[in-house]
């Protein structure tokens, strides 16, 4: 209790700080609203006298709380509330009178609540009168009214500080309501209880709630982020239940057929931070904390069970329709860290995989295709699918976008791994490297840091006989002289590129790099091939912030290379840029 | 005088630690107190003593200096040479008095008794010879003129006689104990009786000998302090005379003057003229046969010789090669003329006149184009300047110093930021700050000013963040006024970067930098700007763009091709250009180096495909480099068929700016053939500078050919431009397959690979430290090898140091002796004196009473 009353005054403290834009939001509106927004503001002026004083609110609760007779003024209360929300909605913003005045009426109407939760006042069930019944009835529609309003606070389309704290406020009562029911409103009780369809209801208003517009941006859902923070997070029972109350709104949503991409998104959200549970020590998710103390234990600490509930969760999440490439990539690249290992089937998601992999591949959407191939290669590791034309596939990745992406590094690793087969022929390996070696003629300097140590390692890996033809040919002289390149760049089968006869004149021409650095690089293939082999994770993060920091960092150490040559101007005639002027 | 001047000092220092003076009284209070604490303020005395007596002596202390060690200030080794002999003196001394005590007292068994060693005497004669010896000894005794009379002789002791079987005959020396040979006299014995009879009057004499050593060290320190007083009165002396010579001098010289003045007015104007004329010839610096005028071939081969060594020095830089020595790289400052040593004399000098007061004064090029540009308004300017009536000149020879009058620019103040500077001008004029900038360069003159230097180095920056400030407002090459300024300011900035290297390098990074992180944010608004052209731009002009290693260069480099990486021509007009222009700019960058840039490839692609008609309809598409599908049309594709200019003028960047920006359809239509004509004309440069000379010409080559090949049959008419690089690319091409060989990058001589024998050590133990040697594999000749040399090493050393010792102990031991042998003679010619004077004051009494007796028989007679 002495957290809740701390809570308010501090959150008030910060809105005051906030500068109140009603004015100017005022005066920006056309003249010609002005008569109209005189009537409103009599209105409102109106509405703000019919609402009640803090004090107010205090007594009426109390008088609630004392005697059955004093229920009507619930209603009085929430009509309250309804009034504020619509003050909200036509202002734009609360003022921190107002805001104050809300946060106490929702406090005091969950108090209420609360107390009839806990004396089972809202159930109804046999065995009562039918006076007693009727009365029920009404305080569980009034219960239902209240929760509404309070939904009804998430929809506001607004963003402010005072309005985030009402919103906060609210998904707290509602996640008090829950422990409340949890606790008091099981079939008799002590039983063991969760009340699912509370927390369905709450789950599928808040993954619907929010604008539509900026789904894209990063916890623009503060709302939602506080959910995940501080309650998905942190407590077992609430993440169970998530799950397996997903695929009921999942169907839902499918129904009405609105929402998806939100939905989706906010899914990917809640699995990208971090895993589930612990995947090495299962046993611990019965140490984690519970929201609701009575929640069924036998179910939730079944691991079968969350994980068949995941799964559910996830296959109908991406199954739902009009998602975008934006929303299929994200979930692609968490799918082998944070989705598969808690699927007890993972094999459900070989179709998905493998259509993303050759979808990316036959638009050339490269980037989708490497998000995929780790997740099946998760697959082919674990759970042995067996994918045909596997390198004809990869060798299809390397296009010129591939060293542009910022996933380089990503493909880069798996690309590591997946050359290192000894089984590899020989010509394979070699339309890797000239194919690559081509890429790097238009890459930026980081994607060509990447290439020449992954190149040097494959030539030293697949034999000095071989690869080592494609930059040092054993030909004499007399059949140089007759040479025809014989690789053929039109061709999509590694194995017959004819790659082995060509040479990477590409990477050599590197050695003339405008970058130091790269250039210096290039110049390994033309020194013996004594160091076993290159670190790829040395070379594979690079980009033009790191490369431009670490030459800002060199020192000035008293000589500046100064151009001798003198220009007049900078530009027309005479001057350094001659065919340009101001 | 002086020796008290330096006892004061020492007084007074000794006070100012608080060694004398009332030091006593507080330590009396605390009396209690003592112990630990005590022992520690005994030690930060003596420490502070020793201190004190450094100071006083500062020639006792070597320090070795070592270049290197002084620059980073390592600790250096100070050495006592003085101190260090002194103790090696004194361990020698007290060596040496020990040795000299026990000589011929102990160690080792001498026999000294007759005719031992002499074999061929039989043993008869030797007891002859003994007793004999004997007898000698006793009557030689009581000789009294004999003067060896010390116990050098075994006899010392009169009971001491013949001895048999060890026992002495006499029967008295029953105490020795000894079994061994009868004959020997133990030494032992004599040592331990001789060191009791020392002991008995050791102290007195011990004690005199260190008095005597004290009055011998306080002696020499008294004739040292004399010597030393005499010198200082000396000096004082020289000081006085000194002091009186200046008097003299100036009397002399006023009496001289009076003299002179009387004489100038006798002097007749003939004479006056003929004495300036000799004293401008001794001033003229024609007189001097170095300095005189070059002819014009000279100087354009001085220039030329000069060009070369810079173009070679480029031509280093260029591989990345260090530097020459700093010789080699002096004797380039120095002709160059512009070093901060000579900043303050030639530097300015040689630039008088107003209008590249500021340049630098050797580079000629820059000299002769600054007159060229020089604007007829600026041309006003100087007359007026010139026909300012206070303005003195001087001439002496060759050289012009202009003295200008002072006038109220006295209160400009050197600016130090950008707002500072702008109090002092204002917005449009660009005439007057043109002139404002001047003034503060003349005013502000190294040679007028200590930290001028460092005034006008900020300066620099300031002026530099103006012109990118400027270089952002929306005004072109139509405004003459803004042209001159940009023109003025950049060639300042690029003038002075060599001078102010340091602070224009931090400048630099700084607008780099910060370009960079607007370039992080992706706004459009935000990046590019114009100033953002300048600022790369400027980094051309002023920096040889050709270092493989450049602090400046890079970093723009990468910023560049950052821009080129991650700007959108397919959706941004105002990309397009920035790109195309840093493309340009690129490529002149790299004019000397050559060194192949693979953004400026792919933007150029990407910039064709952007623009060129139908692009869905390219033959060869999947040749193109980066292109994995068919390209498509864009917003900016232009309707087939097009026409391009045929000719390309000037291409102003606010103007083109201004279009990008414009809605326009007439501008877009007019903006988007220009850049792709542009693009075509930068491909052409392309081709020669990057793709012509790269060993992957064919590829590259290859990717643009379907393009060109698409725009000419696209081009309504045949434009002249496309056609010239379509064949040069085609050209390059057919070479290039021509000229393919396969790469033979591993031609190296085949390395053995080198062998290492496995080690197996029986004995090993992991607990030992120093295995080396222990454990040394017999095997193992490397390790032999070493440990050989390093004994080697060790024994040379060891060698080197006890032959020294020895040395030194040697000198030591031949003054010793030299000293011994002096004081025996002095005391041997004493004791002779001592002896003809008892021997002379007998034979005179003698002779008295002679002549007393001789009187008095007289007398009676």
């Amino acid at each position: 209790m002495a957290v809740k009353k701390t809570k308010p005054q501090v959150a008030s403290k910060n809105i005051k700080s906030v500068p109140q834009p009603e004015k100017s939001l005022k005066d920006t509106k056309k003249t010609v609203l002005n008569q109209s927004k005189k009537a409103k503001k009599q209105k409102q002026d109106e509405r703000f006298s019919s609402l009640y004083s803090l004090s107010e609110i205090e007594e009426t609760r109390k008088s609630i709380l004392e005697s059955p007779k004093n229920y009507n003024k619930i209603v009085k209360l929430l009509s309250n509330l309804q009034t504020i929300n619509s003050i909200i909605v036509d202002n734009k913003d609360v003022n921190s009178n107002l805001l104050t005045l809300s946060r106490s009426l929702i406090h005091n109407l969950y108090e209420i609540f609360s107390q009839f939760i806990s004396q089972r006042l809202i159930k109804v069930f046999k065995g009562i009168s039918e006076q007693e019944e009727t009365v029920r009835k009404w305080l569980a529609s009034k219960y239902d009214t209240f929760q509404n309003e309070l939904y009804s606070f998430w929809s506001i389309p607004f963003f402010t500080e005072a309005i985030a704290t009402i919103k906060i406020d609210s998904l707290e009562t509602f996640m008090k309501l829950i422990k409340d029911e949890g606790k008091f409103l099981g079939p008799s009780l002590g039983e063991q209880y969760f009340p699912t369809l509370r927390y369905r209801y709450v789950l599928s208003k808040l993954l619907t709630a929010a604008n539509i517009e900026n789904i894209d941006e990063d916890n623009s859902d503060y709302v939602f982020s506080e959910f995940k923070d501080n309650y998905f997070e942190k407590y077992w029972d609430l993440k169970f239940y998530f799950f397996s109350e997903f695929q009921n709104i999942i169907n839902e949503i499918t129904k009405s057929g609105n929402y998806h991409r939100l939905v989706f998104n906010k899914l990917v959200t809640l699995t990208k931070s971090s895993p589930v549970y612990d995947i090495e020590n299962k046993d611990q998710i019965v140490e984690l904390p519970l929201w609701v103390e009575q929640a069924p234990q036998n179910t939730m600490y079944s691991i079968n069970n969350f994980r068949l509930n995941f799964e559910k969760s996830w296959i109908g999440a991406l199954n739902l329709k009009g998602l975008t490439k934006l929303e299929y990539s994200s979930a692609l690249s968490i799918l082998h860290k944070r989705i598969i290992p808690f699927f007890s089937e993972a094999q459900k998601l070989m179709d998905f995989l493998t259509a993303s992999y050759t979808l990316g591949i036959q638009t050339k959407d490269i980037l989708l295709s490497i998000l995929a191939l780790n997740g099946l290669w998760e697959l082919m590791k674990s759970y042995n699918l067996d994918y045909p034309n596997f390198y004809t596939n990869l060798y299809a990745i390397l296009t010129p976008d591939l060293l542009h992406l910022k996933e380089k590094s990503r493909f880069f690793r798996l690309l590591d791994l997946f050359m290192s087969s000894t089984h590899l022929s020989a010509s394979i390996v070699a339309s890797f490297i000239k194919r690559l070696a081509r890429l790097s003629l238009t890459a930026p300097p980081s994607g060509i840091v990447c290439v020449i140590p992954f190149l040097y390692n494959l030539i030293r890996k697949h034999g000095h006989t071989t690869c080592m033809l494609l930059i040092h040919s054993t030909t004499s002289s007399e059949e140089d002289a007759v040479y025809e390149d014989p690789f053929d760049e039109n061709e999509t089968d590694p194995s017959k590129t004819e790659a082995i006869g060509s040479s990477i004149w590409e990477l050599e021409a590197m050695s003339n790099h405008y970058h130091p650095n790269v250039s210096a690089l290039v110049k390994i293939f033309s020194q013996q091939f004594t160091k076993y082999s290159y670190n790829m994770e040395d070379f594979l993060d690079w980009s033009y912030t790191k490369l431009l920091d670490a030459e800002m960092a060199k020192r000035f150490k008293g000589d500046l290379g100064v151009e001798f040559e003198k220009w007049s101007s900078m530009f027309d005639e005479e001057g350094y840029m001659s065919e340009y002027l101001y | 005088m002086a020796g008290g001047a330096q006892l004061k000092k020492l007084r007074e220092s000794l006070q100012n630690a608080g060694f004398t003076g009332q030091s006593n009284f507080s330590k009396k209070g605390k009396g209690k107190k003592k112990g630990a604490q005590d022992k520690l303020a005994k030690d930060e005395r003596q420490k502070v003593l020793n201190d004190i007596r450094e100071q006083f002596n500062p020639f006792d202390v070597k320090v070795t200096r070592n270049k290197r060690a002084d620059a980073i200030e390592k600790k250096l080794t100070v050495g006592k040479p003085g101190l260090n002999k002194q103790f090696g003196e004194e361990s020698r001394r007290r060596e040496f008095n020990e040795r000299m005590q026990r000589k011929g007292k102990a160690g080792g068994i001498i026999d000294r008794r007759f005719g031992e060693g002499n074999s061929k005497l039989t043993p008869e004669e030797k007891m002859l010879e003994r007793f004999t010896k004997e007898r000698l000894s006793k009557a030689n005794k009581s000789s009294m003129y004999n003067l060896d009379d010390d116990n050098n002789i075994d006899f010392d002791d009169e009971d001491t006689g013949l001895t048999h079987l060890g026992q002495s005959l006499s029967g008295k020396t029953s105490n020795n104990n000894t079994i061994d040979d009868d004959d020997f006299f133990s030494k032992k014995r004599n040592v331990d009786n001789g060191n009791e009879n020392e002991n008995e009057d050791q102290p007195l004499r011990k004690k005199t000998k260190a008095e005597v050593m004290k009055e011998v060290i306080a002696k020499s320190k008294k004739f040292k302090h004399e010597r030393q007083q005499k010198h200082l009165e000396n000096m004082e002396m020289v000081d006085e005379l000194d002091d009186d010579f200046e008097n003299v001098m100036d009397e002399i010289s006023v009496s001289n003057k009076n003299k002179n003045n009387n004489e100038d007015n006798g002097k007749s104007k003939f004479d006056l003229d003929y004495e300036m004329k000799v004293t401008e010839a001794k001033l003229d610096k024609r007189s001097k046969p170095t300095d005189r005028t070059k002819t014009e071939e000279e100087i354009q081969k001085e220039a030329e010789e000069k060009k070369a060594e810079y173009e070679k020095k480029r031509a280093q830089r260029m591989e990345g090669e260090e530097e020459d020595d700093d010789n080699d790289g002096n004797q380039v400052h120095k002709s160059s003329g512009a070093t901060g040593d000579d900043l303050g004399d030639d530097f300015w000098d040689g630039s008088g006149d107003e209008e590249t007061g500021f340049s630098v004064s050797s580079s000629l090029e820059s000299l002769s184009s600054d007159e060229e540009t020089s604007d007829a308004s600026d041309e006003e300017n100087e007359i007026k300047n010139t026909k300012e009536p206070k303005e003195t000149t001087i001439k002496i020879g060759n050289k012009t110093i202009v003295v200008k009058p002072k006038v109220k620019e006295a209160t400009l103040i050197c600016p130090k930021t950008l707002s500072d500077f702008k109090n002092y001008i204002t917005d449009s004029e660009y005439e007057e700050t043109v002139k404002t900038i001047k003034k503060i360069f003349e005013l502000y003159q190294p040679k007028l000013a200590e930290g001028n230097k460092e005034r006008l180095g900020i300066f620099t920056t300031v002026l530099f963040e103006y012109l990118l400030e400027l270089a952002n407002k929306p005004i072109g090459f139509e405004d003459k006024g803004y042209v001159r300024i940009m023109d003025f300011l950049t060639r300042t900035i690029c003038n002075l970067t060599e001078k102010y290297e340091q602070l224009l390098l931090e400048s630099y990074r700084k607008h780099i930098t910060n370009a960079h992180e607007r370039l992080l944010l992706q706004d459009p608004k935000q990046f590019p700007l114009k100033s953002d052209t300048i600022l790369l731009t400027l980094v051309g002009r002023s920096f040889s763009t050709s270092d493989k290693f450049h602090l400046v260069v890079i970093p723009a480099l990468l910023i560049s091709c950052e821009a080129l990486e991650f700007i959108k021509p397919e959706i941004n007009k105002t990309h397009m250009f920035f790109g195309l222009y840093i493309c340009d700019l690129l490529v002149q960058y790299e004019r000397i180096s050559e060194r192949i840039i693979p953004e400026v490839i792919s933007f150029i692609h990407r910039l064709l495909l952007t623009t060129i008609p139908n692009p869905d309809q390219i033959e060869d598409w999947d040749k193109i480099l980066i292109c994995s599908t068919k390209p498509l049309s864009t917003k900016f594709t232009i309707k087939s068929p097009c026409l391009l200019p045929n000719e390309i003028e000037k291409i102003s960047i606010s103007k083109m700016w201004e279009l990008s920006n414009s809605v326009n359809l007439k501008d877009e239509n007019l903006f988007l053939n220009q850049i792709t004509i542009k693009t075509i004309k930068t491909l052409d440069n392309l081709i020669s500078k990057m793709i012509k000379n790269s060993i992957a010409s064919l590829e590259l080559t290859s990717s643009f050919i379907p393009i060109i090949r698409h725009l000419i049959k696209n081009n309504k008419e045949t434009n002249s431009i496309i056609i010239n690089v379509a064949n040069k690319l085609l050209n390059i091409n057919k070479l290039s397959i021509k000229e393919r060989k396969p790469l033979k990058l591993q031609k190296h001589r085949a390395i053995g690979i080198q062998q290492v024998a496995p080690r197996f050590n029986e004995n090993f133990n992991p607990d030992r430290k120093s295995q080396y040697s222990v454990n040394m594999d017999p095997m193992d000749p490397i390790a032999i090898r070493d440990e050989i040399s390093k004994l080697k090493h060790q024994v040379k050393d060891e060698r080197k140091q006890a032959l020294k010792e020895l040395r030194r102990d040697t000198k030591f031991e031949a003054r010793a002796q030299i000293l011994r042998k002096k004081k025996e003679y002095d005391e041997y010619h004493s004791k002779m004196a001592k002896i003809y004077n008892s021997i002379q004051t007998e034979e005179g009494t003698a002779k008295n009473e002679y002549e007393r007796e001789k009187k008095a028989r007289k007398n009676k007679k």
